[in-house]
């Protein structure tokens, strides 16, 4: 059963930005006319226009067929002895959370666990959603902000 | 999780899926984020360009799905007809309407409010939609708009969900989407509120008083909970004979009749102790419809009761087949009524559907059975709404009444039971059965285990195994007041908290407890249809309203704790079934999240009539005197300065159209545990009709040695003043045998009790039964000195006005009353005997308002100079042929001179 997740606002200005970024790239592909990265092209419209089942995140291989971004491009390139489970984002998110004093129920909504019987989405619940996610975004980006992470800008004009 | 195949659900606008548990999950749609940022735009938009100023029915409807979260498309356009009709209630405005058997209701906020002020004309619901959508289509946040007028609508309401998904607790967003209901308080209920009065539901006729016959109830009421298997005699043959008591006589005034019946009735009660549940509540149906008549006729004609119940009792009675008509599951309940109002037999028998309907409304006012859907009977009235509650100052209110005679055991049992019932979710058959050893004083509160013996059967549920809490100062004091009672009781752990002293496993008097703790609520509300099941209701919405207006964060789940409460099965059942008052945690949920819309000087001054500069200056002068940056207070400062432009309208109170009466304790007149004139002369009358003394006992709720110490008093009496034998003859028997003398010769009156029941003679009794007793004992004593001469004479000495007040008040027939002189008389000053007579002539004209007859007599040896009588017309020589009512009048007093023996022997 899908579960809606929060964006805080510094994810939601880097998304921003990555779409900036991607409409730029498209337009500086679109100038090369090249028939080589037409699969990018439409990989990275798809993300744009916000297509069902179009991935946001991608990258080229070295074909330059788009791929879609998983938790290997992230932690694939680091020594062995510095490599981390895939999903540690999850593990860092729940434990930041506990140690700031969130309630288990505000960290099974960022986790998107389901408890039987403690589902969020429940009529025997009374916390609204929104409070919820308000708590968790605050918490986001006041741990973002000390750990100096913030929204990076891409390309911007179509070309130089 | 795991959900039932095929129970993903598709609502109009709303995706919900069901589990095992009847719990409902919201799923999120894709677009939720959409459609939420979508509806918070139009939110600006909206506010942005409607206002005081601009006002129509559109931006009614506006305001009602922007901020008051009505987005269910039936809801929408009962909730804009409602506007109309928006009425007053403590400090909000609210709005009500009928949704099947429930009421949906919001406090609505100071946007529409101000909307609704401004509508000079109501348009249409379809017009004022079609303005709407003509504004969304102009807004930014609806560009895209599909073309298809409906399917835009629905868009829009979609996005309307999509919102309120977000920003309001679950439970309330499944109400708002239909997916779980809550019912709100009918507006009765919350009159009861404001005025501290009780409702008068229908028109009450001031000539026909409401008869209370307590006694026949508590045994109904006892026979119905002890309920005994039927067999034989106590099985059909008893439903046979009651359909044959309520025969109607052929002859006399419908009142007679109708008093006929009631007396036929008394008499089978007796029959009462070995029935079955089902017969009994049948029983007190019948009597119910005698004494209350039925909800859309306060006197029935005394036929009716007789039409109803040969309709349908026998083959209800067969149909219930010995099972407990309180623990049938709703398919059972069903399944009977359904047979029974089947059309084929419909169709013969015509009163069977209107019988079947007032025994089911009897049935959901006394004892607890399913709601039936109204269209089974084909009518648009429902069976009553679903939700109602208890306020503490009728619990309090009752208290008090139950204060009236503190020492009463019976009267501590009510005010204990009252208690633990208001301040936990106790059902009744949970209270009855609990035993001293599952109530434990815990310091600061009372913790009582509901965990019954397997001899006082299961509890409801297996959640219904569980501990609730008395915390309240009050109930606490009441609860501890009746267990230092039974301390002294000297009570065993494993005793019943409401038993019968001497008698561990039982629960004094049942049925009489029963039916007074029903009677009380329904009698300090005004409304028939309370009862104690609706204290869980009370219990539960004032405890869910705290918990809206809390917001808290905690890590248990409150709602789960009210289940636990209230021995559900999860907090989904306690919130559908029980919360009732959600209208203020509603409105405040959608104040919080559109609070930062608000706080836009341009809207806020669109909407409050005042210009942006002023309210921001007003912002700024109270930051900068009070330092103030972040409070409340000023983050709600334009919200406020909307809401005193709101509160310029004057809205009519909510209690308007509503008929409200004073609360009458119903007790006062029936002193439990007390002998009464009133309940003597029933004794009497059922002695003489030929009831041994044992039956007597128990068809007017007391003891053997009562009815025994009557008869010896009787039988004094009868030595006395009747013409008795010279042999010496045992009181007892003596008093029984004059009783059954039907030409009074034994007794030296004619038993006739039944004429104490003649119009004339009824505010005589009700004096007698509320008079001081020194009074009455003057009184008493009088009249057996005259009672030998046939004549009831009063002497003029001090104390005669208080004895003509009480003459006046009883309405006896003045034309039996006489004033009768003797101006020779020795021991009178001839001088003053004219003011002496026009003394008496001036007291009695007073009093009675008419001057009494002087007839002059001879002159006698002990005869008085003036005296009044009381005599058949015939020694008044005035023949209007109300002789007789003097054996009335004489049976009265007997029964007080009996009841002035047995209050002396109880006294000494």
């Amino acid at each position: 059963m899908a579960m809606p997740v929060p964006l805080n606002k510094i994810v939601k200005e880097q998304i921003r930005q990555y779409l900036a970024h991607c409409q730029a790239l498209v337009r500086r592909f679109t100038d090369l006319s090249d028939k080589r990265i037409a699969k990018l092209i439409a990989a990275l419209q798809s993300a744009l226009n916000g297509e069902p089942g179009a991935p946001l995140l991608v990258l080229a291989s070295p074909r330059l067929t788009p791929v879609a971004v998983g938790s290997a491009n992230v932690w694939g390139d680091f020594p062995k002895h510095l490599r981390v489970p895939a999903n540690v984002g999850r593990h860092f998110w729940q434990n930041a959370a506990r140690q700031a004093g969130l309630s288990s129920h505000d960290i099974d909504r960022l986790m998107r666990h389901r408890v039987v019987g403690l589902e969020p989405n429940t009529n025997s619940q009374i916390r609204p959603a929104a409070e919820s996610f308000d708590r968790i975004c605050e918490l986001q980006e006041r741990i973002l902000t000390e750990l100096g992470i913030k929204a990076i800008s891409g390309l911007r004009r179509a070309s130089t | 999780m795991k959900t039932k195949a095929g129970t993903l659900l598709k609502l109009p606008t709303v995706l919900v899926a069901r589990d095992r548990s009847r719990r409902t999950h919201f799923l999120h749609s894709k677009d939720i984020g959409t459609g939420s940022s979508k509806f918070a735009n139009y939110q600006i938009e909206f506010l942005s360009q409607f206002g005081s100023s601009h006002a129509g029915c559109a931006s009614v409807l506006g305001c009602l799905i922007g901020f008051d979260g009505v987005c269910h498309n039936d809801d929408i356009e009962a909730a804009y007809a409602a506007c109309a009709g928006a009425a007053k209630y403590r400090d909000q405005v609210r709005i009500d309407w009928a949704r099947g058997a429930q009421i949906d209701a919001r406090h609505i906020s100071v946007f529409t409010q101000v909307a609704a002020s401004q509508v000079k004309t109501w348009l249409g619901f379809h017009e004022a939609r079609d303005d709407l959508l003509k504004f969304l289509k102009s807004c930014k946040s609806h560009q895209n708009h599909p073309d298809d007028i409906n399917a835009f609508w629905l868009q829009f309401l979609r996005d309307a969900q999509a919102w309120l998904q977000d920003q309001l607790p679950p439970v309330l967003f499944g109400h708002v989407t239909h997916a779980a209901c809550l019912s709100a308080l009918p507006r009765s209920a919350l009159v009861r509120d404001i005025t501290l009065m009780a409702v008068v539901k229908e028109k009450i006729d001031e000539n026909v008083p409401a008869e209370v016959s307590p006694d026949v109830w508590s045994r109904c009421f006892e026979a119905a909970w002890l309920g005994k298997k039927s067999s034989g005699e106590s099985g059909a043959e008893f439903v046979d004979k009651l359909v044959r008591c309520l025969i109607e006589a052929k002859h006399g005034s419908h009142a007679a009749r109708r008093s006929r019946i009631l007396g036929n009735l008394q008499q089978h009660s007796t029959s009462l102790a070995d029935t079955n549940e089902f017969s009994a509540l049948l029983f007190a149906h019948a009597f119910d419809l005698l004494e209350n008549g039925t909800r859309g006729k306060k006197v029935i004609a005394p036929g009716t009761p007789y039409d109803y119940l040969q309709s349908y009792a026998m083959e209800m009675f067969r149909l219930v087949d010995d099972r407990k008509l309180g623990q049938l599951s709703l398919k059972s309940y069903l399944e009977i009524f359904n047979t029974l109002l089947d059309p084929e037999k419909l169709k013969v028998n015509s009163k069977r559907a209107a019988g079947l309907l007032a025994f089911h409304r009897f049935l959901r006012e006394w004892w607890t059975v399913p709601q039936l859907p109204a269209a089974m009977f084909k009518t648009a009235e429902d069976s009553g709404v679903n939700a109602n509650l208890i306020w503490p100052h009728e619990l309090t209110r009752i208290q008090m009444w139950l204060q009236s005679d503190s020492n009463s055991r019976f009267h501590a049992q009510l005010r204990c039971a009252f208690s633990i019932l208001g301040a936990t979710m106790m059902r009744i058959g949970e209270l009855m059965y609990l035993r001293m050893e599952n109530l434990k004083d815990e310091g600061d509160h009372i913790m009582v285990e509901v965990a019954r013996r397997m001899r006082d059967g299961k509890e409801k549920t297996k959640e219904g195994r569980r501990r609730v809490f008395v915390r309240d100062e009050c109930a606490l004091k009441e609860v501890r007041s009746w267990l230092a009672r039974r301390d002294q009781e000297e009570y065993l752990p494993e005793e019943l908290v409401f038993c019968q002293l001497g008698k561990p496993n039982q629960v004094a008097m049942p049925g009489k407890f029963y039916f007074w703790l029903n009677k009380l609520l329904k009698s300090a509300t005004g409304d028939t249809a309370v009862s104690t099941h609706t204290m869980r209701h009370g219990t539960a919405s004032f405890v869910f309203k705290n918990m809206l207006a809390e917001n808290s964060a905690l890590e248990i789940n409150p709602m789960d704790h009210l289940a636990n409460e209230a021995g559900h099965a999860g907090a989904h059942v306690t919130t559908a079934k029980y919360c009732h008052m959600f209208e203020q945690g509603l409105h405040d949920a959608i104040d919080r999240s559109i609070r930062d819309i608000v706080n836009n000087s341009d809207i806020a001054a669109r909407w409050s009539a005042k210009s942006a500069q002023t309210l921001r200056q007003r912002k700024s002068r109270h930051t900068r005197a009070l330092r103030d940056t972040g409070s409340l207070a000023r983050q709600n400062m334009y919200l406020h300065a909307i809401k005193a432009f709101s509160d310029q309208t004057v809205w009519p109170s909510i209690d308007s159209g509503l008929l409200l009466t004073d609360a009458v304790n119903p007790m006062a007149n029936v002193r439990a545990g007390e002998h009464t004139v009133s309940r003597v002369v029933l004794i009497l009358e059922d002695l003489s009709a030929g009831h041994h003394a044992e039956q007597v006992a128990l068809r007017r709720d007391c003891n053997l040695a009562t009815v025994n110490s009557i008869l010896k008093s009787v039988g004094t009496f009868s030595d006395q003043h009747g013409d008795a034998d010279d042999e010496l003859q045992d009181p007892l028997a003596y008093g029984l045998s004059s009783l059954k003398d039907r030409s009074g010769d034994q007794l030296g009156i004619v038993p006739a009790f039944a004429r104490t029941r003649q119009v004339h003679l009824r505010p005589l009794l009700r004096h007698l039964d509320s008079a001081d007793r020194n009074l009455l004992s003057r009184f008493s004593q009088y009249w057996v000195m005259s009672l030998r001469d046939g004549h009831f004479g009063l002497r003029l000495r001090p104390g005669i006005e208080d004895i003509a007040t009480l003459l006046a008040n009883c309405g006896l027939n003045k034309t039996l009353i006489a004033v009768r002189h003797n101006r020779l008389c020795e021991s009178a000053d001839p001088s003053k005997f004219e003011e002496m007579l026009n003394s008496v002539k001036s007291i009695f004209h007073a009093k009675l308002g008419q001057s009494p007859p002087l007839i002059p007599k001879k002159k006698r040896a002990g005869r008085p100079a003036v005296w009044l009588v009381i005599a058949s017309s015939a020694k008044n020589a005035i023949k209007d042929g109300s002789g007789t009512s003097m054996d009335g009048f004489n049976c009265l007093m007997l029964s007080l001179y009996v009841w002035l023996h047995l209050t002396h022997e109880a006294n000494s």
